[in-house]
């Protein structure tokens, strides 16, 4: 892979993102959801090769104003969140000269999109109407992610703040991984550990101001690929199930084995499971956080930890237990395939994340980011 | 055959062996997930077994080539370049086949099969039949990157691949309940103290510039404070995987799996790769005289445990679980006090023994009746002294480790609660919190 490919890459990975909950959800695939995906990996594209920070974060400003704007009517988006994150948007596109509200705009922004605390209440407005618009939202992320990384964090600011950023997102990282362990639904699980990605993305931005951009990249695409799938499944468990609470065990992987394997896939490839890109993003993110504080690096392991403790027994109330009188149907075609495929694409960066690092890194450089 | 051309052929031969089983797995699962029927047990068993023989052979080919029968035996540090390479930070792709590797792949490839080739009667038309193979051929990997990983990143890898699957075997059979449970305790055990591995392991990489296994030896240069926290958060990871106390509470309770697996794990190889990286991080133990100590007193008071409650446990596995656990921790000590041979073979012998007695546990009842094993009469334990009778019941209870473990962290609980409802709170002032049924 040479540098001059790493725009193409990124836009196929936007496009996985986008695509994937389309075919999810049980909502009929219909013409307007095919045109809205259409034209945000259009808008997307056109952020990812823009060659101003103003354009690139103005693409993104339009994507989320036309996502509130239309995504209403199939999904039932709450309008706050999608006017929040498009003011962040356009205050990053627009303060391209002032290096400190630049960032302050590009940083929020990102969390918005991620579900970080504290902007986690906008996220959960949107996960508790529908967690597939959350999937929809958390593909943005990628896109914003690489627009920052090519005009915000080669800046010296950005370098200044990496320090407070690392910090600050290993503790957004540790609180909701610790109140994952307490949820009593599948919704605030997954609310749970979007934040605690998002808390992983904020320390991400900052390991970036000093460099990282392979960590800060790599992060985004599993909370991405594995939150977006995620979220995917647990639409596909509601849309069979109605709300899921975790009191008692629900036994459904008797009736729906694949759809369990499939949320377990994604929720332990985004805990950092050997073999796919969250293994790959965990340790590079560590080993980066670690060169700026050594506190930061061991609160982030103990989050991981926790976070996968939660995950495991939330998989467990769900699917597992005696079997369920249920007449809810297994992972239709359309849905396995999106989820093979997206899986795949997290096992390929896990197993191959040069094919992504090296050429970014070497990409980047040409932005004035700092060579590690 | 030429000095080189061993090299190649163990070039191409050990990530076959690696990734062979996995790969078995996965073609399995994509058959499943993509069409709409089953295939056929024979067929899904066929598939693992062919994969599972070829990793076996393959690894004996590489132990046969390392006696230096066919010539020059081959370089025992294989190099792939490197996973991932930024600046000073790479995940190297190196894999080590010195004799502690080989033995302990070969160990692990032999075992792997066995039991495979043992479950596939003994789990016919057993309900997650196919979820048991695939989840075999996940485990077959782990245990080869950790037999055969040349960096503690590869090692880490293959030690969560262990950890993941014996977390999902223990709650195999998940209609009841407290397989479910005894499988969160566990993996809950597992990744708390694999925390120790990955502070380690980034430790490592900072003070020593390199994860590699034979950076490690480097690590009698270090300033003994840095060696002993490195190799203190090793222990902690070890104690976890190899059920040392006081995390030796979730043992009896993996006995919840189905035989085999137990068998594989608990008698053969989880619980003996807690030991292996002992093994590998001999380097670090013999710097730091407070980690041999650590280990040793870790390892002695363990045995003394297990053994006492493999005395008074009244069911055959947790009596063998038991029993096993007073080995590993006599091992344990061996490698702290530095008899890194004698705990090799120590670890070869025993499990080979331990698989061996698990899969002929279901016939313990049988035996029992047949040679004429008794329990203790009453009038005897009444005839004990209050030492010995506190001592039974101390060990009858397995000294409450469990209830000792769960008041710790219920302070933990009460905080996550509190935290949350604060949370809640936010998000309904914000407007958040009230969810729609979809």
């Amino acid at each position: 892979m040479t540098p001059e490919s790493v725009p193409y890459i990124v836009a196929a990975l936007a496009a996985g993102g986008i695509f994937a909950p389309v075919f999810i959800s049980s909502a009929p695939v219909g013409f307007l959801r095919i045109i809205l995906a259409a034209v945000a990996l259009a808008l997307s594209i056109a952020s990812i090769f823009c060659a101003t920070g103003t354009f690139a974060f103005g693409m993104i400003a339009v994507l989320l104003i036309l996502r509130g704007l239309f995504a209403n009517k199939g999904t039932d988006l709450p309008k706050l969140p999608c006017i929040v994150s498009t003011l962040f948007a356009v205050a990053a596109a627009l303060t391209g000269e002032w290096p400190v509200l630049n960032l302050i705009a590009a940083v929020l922004l990102l969390a918005t999109l991620s579900g970080a605390w504290p902007m986690h209440w906008l996220a959960a407005r949107v996960i508790d109407r529908s967690p597939i618009a959350m999937a929809e939202q958390i593909s943005t992320c990628i896109v914003a992610m690489f627009a920052y990384l090519r005009f915000v964090a080669p800046t010296e600011f950005a370098f200044d703040a990496a320090s407070t950023l690392v910090r600050l997102g290993a503790v957004l990282a540790l609180l909701p991984a610790i109140t994952a362990l307490v949820q009593v639904n599948l919704r605030g699980f997954y609310r749970c550990i979007v934040a605690m990605h998002g808390g992983m993305l904020i320390a991400a931005v900052g390991a970036a101001g000093h460099g990282h951009s392979a960590a800060a990249l790599l992060v985004t695409v599993t909370l991405a690929l594995a939150m977006g799938g995620l979220g995917a499944m647990v639409a596909a468990v509601e849309d069979r199930c109605g709300r899921v609470l975790l009191k008692e065990q629900g036994g459904r992987i008797w009736g729906m084995p694949r759809l369990a394997a499939a949320f377990l896939l994604f929720a332990a490839s985004g805990v950092g499971m050997p073999g796919t890109a969250g293994f790959i993003a965990d340790d590079l993110l560590l080993h980066a956080l670690w060169e700026e504080s050594v506190v930061g690096s061991l609160t982030m392991i103990v989050a991981a930890a926790l976070l996968a403790v939660a995950t495991l027994a939330t998989f467990a109330k769900i699917f597992l237990g005696p079997p369920a009188t249920s007449l809810a149907g297994d992972l239709r075609r359309p849905e396995r395939f999106v989820v093979i495929a997206t899986f795949g694409l997290l096992v390929l960066i896990g197993v191959a994340p040069w094919l992504l690092a090296n050429p970014l890194a070497e990409y980047l450089r040409g932005f004035g980011a700092v060579p590690h | 055959m030429t000095h080189i051309d061993l090299d190649a052929i163990q070039r191409i031969a050990l990530p076959v062996i690696i990734l062979l089983p996995i790969a078995a797995s996965a073609f399995v699962g994509l058959l499943i997930m993509a069409s709409s029927r089953y295939p056929s047990e024979r067929t899904a068993t066929r598939i693992l077994e062919v994969a599972l023989t070829i990793s076996l052979v393959l690894s004996a080919f590489i132990a046969i080539c390392a006696t230096g029968v066919f010539g020059a035996a081959p370089s025992t540090l294989v190099d792939y370049g490197a996973l991932l390479e930024l600046g000073t930070y790479r995940i190297p792709a190196v894999l080590l086949t010195d004799w502690k590797g080989i033995v302990f792949s070969l160990l692990c490839a032999f075992l792997t099969l066995l039991v495979a080739r043992f479950s596939r009667t003994y789990m016919h038309r057993e309900a997650g039949y196919f979820r048991f193979f695939i989840l075999l051929g996940g485990f077959a990997t782990g245990a080869q990157l950790v037999a055969l990983a040349g960096a503690l990143d590869i090692f880490f890898a293959g030690w969560e691949l262990i950890g993941i699957g014996s977390a999902l075997f223990i709650g195999f059979f998940h209609e009841r309940a407290e397989p479910v449970r005894s499988s969160l305790r566990a993996f809950a055990t597992y990744r708390i103290c694999d925390a120790g591995f990955l502070m380690a392991m980034v430790c490592a990489h900072e003070v020593l510039g390199s994860t590699t296994i034979n950076a490690l030896d480097g690590s009698i240069d270090l300033p003994l404070w840095e060696s002993t926290t490195i190799g203190l958060l090793f222990l902690l990871s070890v104690m976890g995987k190899s059920a040392q106390l006081p995390f030796s509470g979730w043992l009896p309770r993996a006995m919840e799996g189905p035989t085999p697996t137990s068998a594989l794990f608990y008698g053969g190889i989880s619980l003996h790769a807690g030991l292996f990286l002992m093994l590998r991080i001999s380097p670090i133990i013999n710097a730091s005289p407070v980690v041999q100590v650590a280990g040793a007193v870790v390892g002695i008071s363990t045995a003394i445990y297990a053994a006492a409650v493999a005395r008074t446990n009244p069911d055959a596995k947790g009596a063998l679980a038991h029993a096993t656990l007073c080995q590993v921790g006599l091992i344990l000590a061996e490698i702290s006090l530095g008899f890194t041979t004698l705990a090799l073979v120590h670890i070869s012998g025993h499990a080979l023994l331990r698989v061996w007695q698990y899969l002929r546990a279901p016939n313990a009842i049988h035996d029992a009746h047949r040679i004429g094993v008794h329990a203790v009469p009453a009038e005897e334990l009444q005839t004990q002294s209050v030492l010995e009778r506190r001592v039974y019941a101390a060990a009858l209870h397995r000294l409450r480790l469990d209830d000792r473990i769960d008041s710790i962290l219920d302070p933990f609980m009460v905080l996550a609660r509190a935290l949350d409802k604060f949370d809640r709170r936010v998000r309904v002032l914000f407007g958040g919190g009230k969810e729609r049924d979809p």
